[in-house]
């Protein structure tokens, strides 16, 4: 399905989406050029932090607003910085890190008001033709092994990871990286069990063999759980690959061949 | 006024030889593993005998608390406001597990707390406070508290993911929310924090809604009402603390010559956070400070020389060794903002005490926005005179990574003083000279830059 609507660039969990759909606005997440050399930043900043900045505020970008939420230090910080560059109005959405709180309900509320009044005011940009958001899943019954892909929102660099993961036969059919809408846990909310917990649940919905972790150096919150997710708190086996703005292809591609194999080995599941 | 006594700082045998007796317990903790020790220089007088004891003899304190059937409160992240509520409390000792991160400093690693971080994947891509998993996993450090608050949300992201650890290794927490601090919108009902920024009115009622939550479970954890005359009393007493660190660190950058070495005054600073286990203690030990460095400022006593480079030192470092290289590179401490300015601040008497509190912690810089830090030090650089800025990096902390270029920016186009940026790791003995190298070149930009900027205060 095409849409054709003014732009709204939206990143994080937790955005309510369906607003800026009521508002006349399409909400899209923008193409992150990691690999652009703006996104090779300070030792510390994290490749998907920067290539967002960079994505809303380029020349010829086509936003008419940006919106991004509180996730984390790394997106909270960039956009401080963020708001000196962009030449459209820009909204920070404070989203609760705890979870099932009346805190994190009225925390919710009030900024899905506050979100609503900003929306009024923005001023509509040119209409812009995009096809709708597919599910994160994979329809058919592919080759090779089913695994999931988790992590950040996908950069272009990912992407490459993504087309190399295929090429060894490991076929993404779950795409469990972050997407702004709806209201599933993230891995930075507290306590985050009900994150693992879903993660689980969609691993064995979705028929896993085994997940994929795009790990973006300097992103603690995920960094911090690798640990828990390779003990097999999810219940199936994982590969993680740093990526960052220019992922080692080579030495990844040996990683996820070794994977297969591996996954191969433990007659994953999936095949056809 | 002409200078009198110059003061030295002594080296730890020095000290241990001339001071026997009140250097006992600092004799004790080098012997005990406290390594690091030996390599810092040390204020020779009673005051910093005692200041250096309450912090090295924490972990005592508080396995005595246990041992007497104390309530232990482990107060996470929060610098500043859990410890205050739960003093409030008769019974309970609340102290900061974050503090751990000093820990491998002062065991030179040989404590282990970094390579049992390492073993659960927590690696030196995180900032030193790792060493609080690594703490909590040996479980050998200090008694694992009754209860375990953290703050989360605007918090920098290494210490929100080694806390889930931490709860992951069998420890519940009751995690708190701290919103990022906004700026109100046009129209919306607004509160002037301490400090002087303004927050949303919706901001301050969560965040006290948040703190009912801890006062619940201290009351739960205590079967003592943590009731609102009991929190206004505790209040009170902080600010009495307070009171006595804002005069000590007035004093301390006022001065001519600096009275007390930067080591000392990062130590003092620190005690305000959670009173080091013992509130009554730290009082009584700033007392001690404040009155000392009254003294030595009254004789005209005072370390280095008048005209040492004014220096205004943002972010704590991991390693007490480093603080030496100020005095020794020609300069003296005159600002400091290590991520906690905000617990200095009077906490509001004239509000219901949940509220006030709330404000109070609202009003944290790391909560809001870096430009508003920025703000705060170039205030404190133009009040008190400096003449250059040190911001520390701390290794692998989230925040450091964005925020030290917009401080340094935000300095150099308002105040037009050298800058200078430096990251200093838990052992920063293989960089020490590096370091110093860089301390020098800054001090001697400064010295450069006297007289032909009018931008800087006066130094008299």
């Amino acid at each position: 399905m095409i849409d054709s609507r003014p732009l709204i660039a939206v990143t994080g969990p937790l955005v309510p989406c369906d607003l800026i759909r009521a508002h006349g606005f399409a909400p899209v997440a923008p193409t992150l050029r990691a690999c652009a050399s703006g996104a090779v930043g300070a030792a510390g900043v994290c490749a998907v932090a920067q290539s967002w900045a960079d994505a809303v505020s380029a020349d010829g970008a086509v936003f008419s607003a940006a919106v991004l939420t509180t996730r984390c230090d790394q997106i909270r910080r960039t956009a401080e910085t963020l708001r000196d560059r962009l030449r459209v109005p820009l909204f920070v959405m404070n989203i609760p890190a705890t979870r099932g709180t009346p805190a994190a309900e009225r925390l919710l509320a009030d900024e899905r008001r506050r979100l609503d009044a900003f929306l009024s005011r923005v001023p509509p940009g040119p209409s812009v033709s995009t096809a709708a958001a597919l599910e994160q899943s994979c329809a058919s019954e592919p080759d090779g092994h089913r695994v999931g892909v988790f992590g950040c929102c996908l950069t272009d660099a990912d992407r490459t990871v993504l087309s190399m993961l295929d090429e060894v036969g490991l076929r993404v059919v779950f795409d469990a990286t972050e997407h702004p809408q709806g209201t599933r846990p993230f891995i930075g909310q507290r306590p985050n069990e009900a994150f693992f917990a879903w993660l689980d649940r969609r691993g064995r919905k979705a028929r896993l063999a085994g997940w994929v972790l795009l790990r973006q150096p300097w992103c603690d919150l995920i960094h911090a759980e690798v640990f828990r997710l390779k003990r097999g708190e999810t219940g199936l086996p994982w590969l993680v690959l740093e990526t960052g703005a220019r992922p080692t292809l080579a030495a990844l591609r040996t990683r996820a061949e070794a994977f297969a194999e591996l996954l191969e080995q433990a007659g994953g599941g999936g095949d056809v | 006024m002409s200078e009198g006594e110059t003061l030295s700082a002594v080296g730890f045998e020095a000290w241990r030889t001339r001071r026997a007796v009140a250097c006992a317990a600092l004799g004790r903790h080098y012997d005990e593993g406290d390594a690091r020790l030996a390599e810092l220089r040390f204020d020779p007088s009673p005051a910093a005998d005692r200041l250096w004891e309450l912090l090295l003899s924490e972990e005592d304190r508080l396995a005595e608390a246990r041992r007497r059937g104390a309530k232990i409160v482990g107060a996470m992240k929060d610098l500043g406001t859990v410890p205050v509520m739960a003093y409030a409390l008769p019974g309970v000792v609340a102290f900061y597990p974050d503090g751990a991160w000093w820990t491998p400093c002062l065991m030179k690693h040989t404590d282990g707390l970094f390579a049992r971080a390492d073993e659960l994947g927590v690696d030196d891509s995180f900032c030193p406070v790792r060493a609080m998993l690594g703490a909590f996993a040996q479980g050998d450090r200090f008694p694992i508290p009754d209860l375990l608050t953290c703050s989360v949300g605007a918090v920098c992201d290494d210490f929100s993911s080694i806390a889930q650890r931490v709860e992951g290794l069998g420890h519940p927490i009751l995690w708190w929310e701290m919103p990022y601090r906004r700026m109100p919108e046009p129209g919306e009902p607004a509160v002037v924090l301490p400090g002087g920024v303004r927050a949303p009115r919706a901001q301050v009622e969560l965040v006290a809604a948040e703190l009912g939550r801890v006062r619940d479970a201290l009351s739960a954890l205590t079967g003592g009402a943590l009731t609102n005359a009991r929190l206004a009393e505790g209040i009170r007493v902080a600010n009495r603390i307070r009171a006595v660190l804002r005069s000590l660190r007035e004093i301390v950058f006022a001065a001519p010559r600096a009275p007390l070495p930067a080591l000392e005054l990062l130590v003092a600073e620190m005690l305000i956070i959670h009173f080091c286990s013992d509130r009554d203690e730290t009082e009584a030990v700033l007392e001690d400070l404040l009155a000392e460095v009254r003294r030595r400022v009254a004789r005209s006593a005072g370390y280095g020389r008048s005209d040492d480079v004014r220096l205004f030192w943002v972010n704590p470092v991991a390693d007490l060794r480093a603080m030496r290289e100020v005095e020794a590179c020609g300069a003296r401490l005159c600002g400091t903002d290590f991520l906690f300015t905000h617990a200095f601040d009077p906490i509001p008497e004239d509000a219901p005490p949940l509220e006030a509190l709330a404000c109070s912690a609202l009003a944290d810089p790391m909560v809001g926005p870096a430009s508003q830090r920025a703000d705060r030090v170039v205030d404190e650089m133009r009040r008190l005179g400096a003449e250059a800025l040190v911001v520390v990096r701390i290794p692998g902390a989230s925040h450091c990574a964005h925020e030290g270029a917009r401080l340094i920016d935000a300095v150099r186009r308002r105040l037009g003083v050298p800058c200078l940026e430096v990251e200093v790791p838990s052992l920063s003995d293989s960089f020490s000279a590096a370091m110093r190298t860089r301390l020098e070149a800054l001090v001697e930009a400064a010295r450069a830059a006297r007289g032909a900027s009018s931008a800087v205060g006066s130094l008299s």
